[in-house]
């Protein structure tokens, strides 16, 4: 009896030892397969995969693949299988190989179908293997087993020589060793029954002893017996060890599977801002080459009629010139002079929107060049006012729009020329470069009646003029405008520093030329 | 019989502006005759006596033509166009005479053989001397062919 257990026992740990390995082994070529990127789905490199799995680890009837659509389209071994080439499986006359292969591919888990008549022969079953790329199944792979083969690659000799062996798939008997009924299992009750499990299955194995071995082996032999509970406890732990082992494996490859659709979804969802982002910022740039084109065109047809309204005064004051009362002539000076600020704020305007819309190359140049065309193009409100201006030496060269800069430099040499109250006894200001957190900073700095610090961003902004400007007489509103404009557009910074009563310095920064 | 042909066509919409430079035309010394025009229809059917201005001999082949862009419906450019390709009418000086400073509109024209292009100055002096001085150019530097009648 205890022999029985025994061998039982054996039967058992084969079985599974076996059945677990080659469902580990599947598993991994269908991880294999789909891990390159994109996954290389050849026949060649299928077939070479499965012959290495068929020949090293017996007990395979046949490897195969089915395409998505179910349909069974390359097989190893040819012999033996080539029947099976073609079969439609998701539509296979049997349900019970049918639906598991529907459900592998719904819940995109192996699944396993009950032992049935297979097409290459012989009592079996089929397991499925989605593979799955892209959240897509790109097909399935197959592993047939006929329960025969199984059976035959696990059992030793002496065990079938020596016991009569029947193996249940739910009531089904889906193996024996029997040619014909030997046991009349009612008159014979000395046999074992055992469960095998593995995964998708579980089968009853139920063993008699053959007649003439019964009883006389059973307690002879109590040295055998032990060898057999010792074997028999350390593959015990083989397989615990195994099964072990497959479960880490599963938990990693999950993980891992894990990890990498995680990545997959952080990558996508960062493609699509980055696309947003994109629409986005071509949006902005339409919008705003928009606007200055707009900008450009109202400034053109708001020439029209001053061009207008100059030519008739003119022509008044030309042809009826003698006629005009001395009052008339006032209020004409008075129109003129609307019309002329309006000239200079819509020429102020034009350039605005010229800047960055027109590019000209980019040069290096030295800044004192600037610096003396501006004090020169101001030379006469400068000698008016009687305004020293000092430059300090040895003046870097800088890099950019020539033309630009010098609008730069003229507009804030200009700015602090306005903001210098007339009753200052020295007026000055000076120009010049200074270091900065290792950079090179210009700055024109006067005496002048300074600036409210919450006025400091203001003043950049078109038609923002302080409530001091009301006693200046000249500017519209636009030049220091066009400064941070120019000054952003070069990718350098702007700014000022101020004090009330005691005078202003506006500074900036350029970019160094790209090496 | 061949003649120097003396009179200027003016295509300009804007009322005050065509008065305008009628006006420093005049006081240029240019006793020419100036016909005015309001838009691009107008100037072709001048050019090629159509309508109003069939009468040939009153309106005969103008030795200059002044051309503003901003017409309305065709404008100024189809007009320098059609002109331009004509080969009784390309041999006219064309002078774009405009308040635009789009460097778009300053490349189509000459793209199609404007001969010249000139900004209507803001101011009243520097209009008059502007026309002036075409005026000079144009009708009294300038050597122009003859034209068959």
């Amino acid at each position: 009896m205890r022999h029985m257990e025994t061998a039982s026992e054996q039967i058992r740990i084969r079985v599974e030892g076996l059945m677990n390995a080659r469902m580990v082994s599947l598993e991994i070529l269908a991880d294999r397969w789909v891990e390159r990127t994109p996954p290389d789905f050849s026949r060649k490199r299928f077939l070479e995969f499965a012959e290495n799995f068929y020949t090293h680890y017996p007990g395979f009837t046949g490897i195969n693949w089915i395409d998505p659509g179910g349909i069974v389209r390359w097989v190893f071994p040819r012999e033996g299988n080539e029947g099976f080439i073609g079969n439609m499986v998701s539509e296979h006359l049997n349900s019970r190989v049918r639906d598991p292969f529907q459900k592998a591919g719904e819940h995109l888990q192996y699944a396993t179908t009950p032992c049935a008549e297979l097409i290459q022969g012989g009592l079996g079953f089929h397991t499925f293997w989605p593979l799955i790329y892209n959240n897509r199944v790109q097909g399935y792979l197959n592993g047939v087993f006929r329960v025969k083969r199984v059976m035959d690659t696990c059992l030793a000799k002496n065990i079938l020589t020596d016991f009569w062996i029947r193996i249940y798939e739910a009531d089904r008997l889906i193996y024996t060793n029997e040619e014909q009924s030997h046991i009349n299992p009612k008159k014979d009750n000395l046999h074992v029954l055992r469960g095998i499990h593995f995964p998708g299955k579980t089968w009853q194995l139920e063993l008699f002893p053959k007649a003439d071995l019964y009883p006389p082996k059973v307690v002879r032999n109590p040295g055998l017996l032990a060898f057999g509970l010792f074997i028999s406890a350390i593959l015990s732990l083989l397989l615990h060890f195994l099964n072990h082992r497959m479960q880490m494996y599963r938990r990693a490859r999950d993980h891992a599977l894990h990890e990498v659709s995680e990545r997959k979804r952080a990558q996508e969802a960062l493609k699509k801002n980055e696309k947003k982002l994109e629409a986005l910022l071509t949006e902005l740039a339409a919008k705003n080459a928009e606007l200055e084109t707009f900008v450009f065109s109202v400034s053109h047809d708001l020439k029209t009629p001053i061009v207008t309204i100059e030519g008739f005064m003119g022509a008044l004051r030309e042809d009826f010139g003698n006629l005009i009362p001395e009052d008339c002539e006032k209020y004409l000076n008075y129109i003129g002079d609307a019309t002329q600020k309006m000239e200079l704020l819509i020429n102020d305007l034009l350039e605005l929107s010229r800047i960055g819309r027109l590019t000209v190359k980019k040069t290096e140049f030295p800044l004192a060049d600037l610096i003396e065309e501006a004090v020169a193009a101001l030379q006469p409100p400068i000698e008016a006012r009687n305004i020293q201006v000092t430059v300090t030496q040895d003046l870097p060269l800088v890099y950019g729009e020539k033309k630009r800069l010098a609008q730069v430099m003229e507009n804030l040499l200009s700015n602090a020329i306005k903001y210098i109250d007339k009753e200052n006894p020295s007026p000055r200001i000076e120009v010049g470069v200074q270091e900065q957190d290792d950079q090179k900073v210009i700055f024109v700095r006067d005496n002048g009646i300074g600036i409210e610090k919450t006025y400091f961003e203001k003043i950049f902004q078109v038609f923002q003029r302080l409530p001091s400007a009301k006693m200046i007489e000249q500017g519209t509103g636009v030049g220091l405008a066009i400064v941070k404009r120019v000054i952003e557009y070069h990718g350098g910074r702007v700014w000022l520093e101020s004090e009330p009563g005691k005078g202003t310095t506006f500074f900036f920064t350029l970019k160094n030329k790209e090496a | 019989m061949d003649y120097e042909p003396s009179n200027i066509l003016l295509v300009e919409d804007e009322e005050a502006h065509a008065e305008l430079t009628k006006r420093a035309i005049r006081k240029a010394g240019n006793a020419n005759r100036v016909d005015i025009v309001s838009n691009g229809e107008q100037a072709l059917d001048y050019l090629y006596n159509r309508e109003k201005y069939a009468d040939k001999k009153k309106y005969p082949v103008p030795g200059l033509i002044l051309l503003d862009i901003k017409l309305p419906g065709i404008d100024g450019i189809d007009v320098l166009k059609t002109i331009k390709e004509d080969p009784g009418l390309k041999q006219i000086p064309v002078i774009m005479l405009t308040t635009s400073e789009r460097e778009e509109d300053i490349v189509r024209s000459y793209e199609h053989y404007a001969n010249s292009y000139l900004t209507k100055p803001v101011g009243f002096k520097a209009f008059e001397e502007k026309i002036a001085q075409v005026d000079f150019y144009w009708m009294i530097l300038n050597k122009r062919p003859l034209i068959e009648d």
